[in-house]
């Protein structure tokens, strides 16, 4: 048997097979475009919850906080802890933050004020948006801050400026000299970082501690640092419970894994039934070309080139509807036109990793879908076919 | 009866003879409605926790400028002004109704869990006196008995569920220890139900920590409430912030709002899906039977009347997939699912069904009204000649 | 008395984009009540064409076409629809029968349009099907008939209206010897004792010879009328 003499040709066949019935061809383009764009949709949705955490979440960090505590934001761990986590061996760095809650220039808003102390936290996690100037400046003022650029422009502060950061209730005010500006990366545009023995000077509880942050030298060293950590500071007055950074954001996924499953699962229930969709769009096709296939098959077609005819179809019509959708979802998430209510600070986005895999996704869904069609196409015999449909 | 139409029993037939284009349309749409239906239940499960919490004679106090007890914290001699203050609901022995709760988030583990593992349940524990049971009304224990020493506690009824089905004599681990739980209470479906209770006391020496985080108390004189919140909310003696307590967790549910909103979002998206495959299958019905539609024009009947019989069919198989979709959605009625240490129950109403098959019905006639018209356009004689 | 079917100087044309297809020219042909009237002709003489015409289905281009009266060309195309449920019964050469109704509802479909009792409308049914020889077959679907049977059909439903006129587009063609014969056997009977009269388009001249008259069509125009 002859094989066609250009792929060119093979494929403008499929093209004409495609478009032969335009208006069902386009039905089930639009079918796949919102399937795609809703698969798409949901898994940037997921990464951008999975980023977010696994973010912060270096696979040498640990993450050092009291036994027991009733508030995450408490600080009731002693800041001198941390000089006996960098004496441990394996322990690269290790620096304490606190928490303040306070509003700046507006009634009713909101600065995230993080106490810290200057040298260790910029040696454990350097902020691309600060320049070297802006570090000096910050390590030796006691009461600079570094602010997120978020703050900046909602109160009108800059860079230099003296500014109150107001207490609510019984809460003193906190005022700071802004020395340097974090700028918008590393989610910290809402974020304000201070000097955390003046921050519990102001607010008090000297010496205390929300976390203790520290880095070990190689990821395999985690875990036994942290249970180490924890068996020395058992007998203490404030006993310990340390995770790696990577755990506790595990942590907080397992705590929403319902609602992830419930989106991950609709996400793919739609390709299951695209599957389906685009399958009777083909195999409609197929019983209207009975008299047609039977005639390819009395040229000289083999069961395999009909049946390679009709599964390209579908992988074609697939790739086009699953292209046209994943792109319109991702491009729609990247322009960043979607954020979350109430946390203006975080806009969902996606991912080329996400994109992709969804693209790719859509050569199975085609294939799948093209694969009964394909066996209807050559299940009956030539001489039967040849007579139509029915 | 001159303009009368094609019988039921012909848009019906139709339907079963094609079977393969029908099914995959009714499932198409089944899930469209289903997965509307469970979105939408779900905001309606964690709004009816929000909703029935609180009792409209109680008031939350806690600390100024604190949005939430999690941020609240009330040092130990405000706690007597406060159970004493004038106005405050009085029990038969005349003791004040006013609870003294302390509020902690705590990673969970059932004991046979390994607490390495990574996702213990963020669970709220919550630190209370006996007279709890009396300010949050509808809370009483189903099992077991009051926890009388540390390590004793007792269990939400939700939340015992979602710990697969712990009950008395079962132990939990929490902040470093293990746990024994001795009761197991119930709330009338209100947030409580996910908590463990602790004795405040014992939650406080757990926590090293004298400061509680709010007291619930109750009004005398439930009518004259507005003006007794802002007596206190105003008092020397104390500086507090005064909240009632019904509008305290309404607030909390806020949050389920946004799954409605992405219900909505996903059921038109899979709608839409629905309809191009519908509209799909209902042209192919369409060119499968030109002849017959041109025959039927012949007979007499009118252009109305055959694109009339091909909406029916449309509209026939969305309810039909409308129906099952609600079917499939039922089964998630009262599925137990948490989301950060809230635990809730799906809850499917009638009002969502009926918007289900809403959606199953627009999905029927928007895929059918195309082909229906192109069927009612259809010139007789062409339609007789038609292969 | 006025001939049943009255035609003069009809001219049917279709037009391909810009330019006239001319399928019938100057035709005149008068049927009287009672006739049984073959049309013959080669393929794309215009037959079909004709009988459409004859029908309703279709608008002539020019000329005059009236039935019992009535100008056809004037009426409206719900006044048409309802003209031909009355007046036109319908035999055509694949049968054209609802496969998804049976042998009794495919012959009630044209009373569907009807204001009778279902009780009037069963008798009717059931009459005609009686008539076709099909009384026992009344629960079949079309695919459960043979070809034959399902022609029977579609001519009992054509009957069941009591029309006018009975309008059959090669009826036998897509039938063999025998079963064509029972079919044209059927027809002739309801012509000569029924008195129904008959417009028949057929390729057969064994068929034709069944008719009380033979009309010839050729590139659109009556060539010659043989009794
Ligand atoms: N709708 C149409 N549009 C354009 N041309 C048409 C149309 N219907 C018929 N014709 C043309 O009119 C001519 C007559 O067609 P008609 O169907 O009446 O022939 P016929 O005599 O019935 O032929 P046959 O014996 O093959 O059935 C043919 O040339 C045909 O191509
Ligand atoms: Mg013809």
């Amino acid at each position: 048997m002859r094989r066609f003499t250009s792929g060119a040709g093979q494929l403008r066949m499929l093209l004409r097979q495609v478009m032969r019935s335009p208006r069902r061809a386009l039905l089930t383009f639009l079918g796949l475009v919102v399937a795609f764009f809703l698969f798409t949709a949901l898994e940037s949705v997921l990464y951008t919850l999975e980023e977010l955490l696994a973010q912060n979440a270096s696979e040498t960090g640990i993450f050092m906080r009291p036994r027991s505590r009733a508030s995450f934001f408490r600080a009731a761990l002693p800041i001198r802890y941390v000089e006996q986590v960098r004496d441990v061996d394996g322990v690269v760095e290790a620096s304490p933050a606190r928490f303040h809650f306070g509003a700046g220039v507006h009634e009713g808003s909101f600065v995230v004020v993080v106490g810290v102390d200057p040298p260790s936290y910029l040696r454990l996690r350097p902020l691309e948006g600060v320049s070297e100037v802006e570090a000096q400046a910050f390590r030796g003022d006691r009461r600079g801050a570094l602010m997120g650029a978020r703050i900046l422009a909602s109160n009108g502060w800059e860079v230099g400026d003296e500014v109150t950061v107001r207490g609510r209730g019984r809460v003193p005010d906190l005022s700071l000299r802004i020395v340097g500006d974090i700028g918008q990366g590393d989610r910290m545009g809402r974020v304000a970082l201070a000097h955390i023995d003046y921050l519990a000077q102001v607010m008090g509880g000297q010496g205390r501690a929300a976390f203790i942050q520290a880095r070990v030298a190689h990821p395999s060293l985690a875990l036994a640092i942290a249970r180490s950590l924890d068996e020395r500071f058992a007998n203490f007055a404030v006993p310990t419970r340390t995770r790696s950074e990577r755990s506790h954001a595990a942590g907080i996924l397992a705590n929403l894994s319902d609602v992830l499953v419930g989106l991950r699962t609709i996400g793919y229930l739609a390709l299951v039934i695209t599957i389906l969709v685009v399958g009777n769009a083909v195999a409609m096709g197929v019983r209207e070309r009975t008299m047609e296939i039977g005639t390819l098959r009395a040229l000289g077609f083999g069961r395999g080139r009909v049946m390679a005819l009709v599964v390209g179809e579908a992988m074609l019509l697939a790739l086009a509807g699953g292209l046209a959708g994943a792109l319109g979802a991702y491009a729609l998430f990247e322009s960043g036109w979607i954020a979350v209510p109430r946390m203006t600070d975080l806009s969902l986005h996606s991912d080329a990793s996400v994109l992709a895999r969804s693209a790719l996704l859509s050569l199975p869904v085609g294939a799948l879908a093209g694969l009964v069609p394909a066996f209807s196409a050559v299940r009956r015999p030539i001489s039967e076919a040849l007579h139509g449909a029915d | 009866m001159a303009r009368a139409t094609l019988p039921f029993a012909y848009a019906w037939r139709n339907v079963l003879a094609r079977k393969l284009s029908t099914a995959v349309t009714l499932l198409c749409v089944a899930v469209s409605v289903m997965v509307y239906v469970v979105m939408v239940s779900t905001a309606d499960g964690i709004e009816r926790v929000a909703v029935s919490s609180g009792d409209p004679r109680n008031v939350v106090v806690l600390s100024t400028g604190a949005n939430s007890a999690e941020s609240s914290r009330l040092p130990p001699p405000s706690i007597p002004v406060i159970r004493h203050f004038p106005g405050i609901a009085r029990d038969n022995s005349g003791e004040p109704l006013a609870s003294v709760e302390l509020l902690s988030a705590q990673e969970l583990w059932r004991v046979d869990e390994a607490e390495s593992g990574e996702g213990g349940r963020f669970t709220p524990i919550r630190g209370v006196t006996p007279s709890a049971f009396q300010v949050h009304t509808g809370s009483h224990l189903v099992a077991g008995r009051l926890p009388r020493e540390p390590g004793e506690i007792l269990v939400g009824r939700l939340l015992a569920r979602e710990l697969g089905g712990v009950g008395v004599g079962d132990s939990v681990r929490f902040a470093g220890r293990v746990h024994r739980v001795v009761g197991v209470f119930e709330a009338r479906g209100q947030i409580f139900e996910s908590e463990v209770w602790v004795e405040l006391a014992s939650l406080q020496t757990m926590l090293d920590q004298r400061d509680v985080s709010q007291v619930v108390i109750r009004a005398a004189d439930p009518g004259r409430l507005p003006e007794w919140q802002e007596a206190l909310s105003e008092s020397r003696r104390v500086r507090v912030d005064v909240r009632l307590e019904p509008d305290y967790y309404a607030d909390m549910g806020r949050g389920s709002r946004a799954f409605a909103y992405l219900g909505n979002l996903v059921g038109f998206l899979l709608g839409l899906g629905a309809i191009a495959a519908g509209m799909n299958s209902t042209y192919a019905a369409l060119s499968g039977r030109v002849r017959e539609m041109g025959t039927l024009r012949a007979l007499g009947f009118g252009r109305g009347s055959v694109g009339a019989a091909l909406l029916a069919e449309s509209c026939l198989i969305g309810a039909l997939g409308g129906l099952l979709g609600i079917l499939l959605a039922l089964f998630f009625d009262g599925f137990a699912m948490s989301l950060m240490g809230l635990a809730f129950e799906l809850q499917v109403r009638p009002s969502s069904l009926g918007e289900g098959l809403a959606l199953a019905l627009a999905i029927g006639l928007v895929g059918g009204l195309l082909p229906a018209r192109s069927a009612a356009r259809l010139e007789i004689v062409d339609a007789l000649r038609h292969a | 008395m006025t001939a049943l079917v009255e035609i003069s100087s009809l001219r049917k044309s279709y037009w391909r984009g810009q330019s006239e297809v001319p399928v019938l020219a100057d035709l005149d042909l008068r049927v009287e009540r009672g006739e049984f009237v073959a049309l013959m002709g080669p393929s794309g003489s215009g037959k079909s064409t004709l009988l459409n015409l004859i029908a309703g289905l279709d608008q002539p281009t020019e000329g005059s076409l009236r039935i019992a009266g009535h100008e056809i060309g004037s009426l409206s195309d719900r006044a048409l629809d309802r003209w031909r449920n009355r007046s036109i019964g319908f035999v055509f050469q694949f049968y054209n029968l609802v496969p998804v109704l049976s042998a009794f509802e495919n012959v009630e479909v044209p009373l569907l349009l009807w204001p009778i009792s279902r009780e009037e409308r069963t008798g009717r049914v059931t009459a005609a099907l009686r008539v076709v020889g099909l009384a026992d077959r009344m629960e079949h679907r079309p695919g459960e008939l043979s070809g034959g049977e399902q022609q029977r059909v579609a001519i009992a439903r054509a009957l069941v209206t009591d029309p006018l006129l009975v309008l059959a587009d090669e009826p036998t063609g897509d039938l063999d010897e025998r079963n064509a014969d029972e079919v044209l056997a059927l027809m002739r009977l309801l012509n000569r004792a029924g008195g129904k009269t008959f417009v028949m388009v057929t390729h057969d001249p064994r068929a034709a010879a069944q008719a009380g008259r033979i009309v010839r069509l050729e590139k659109g125009r009556l060539v010659d009328e043989a009794a």
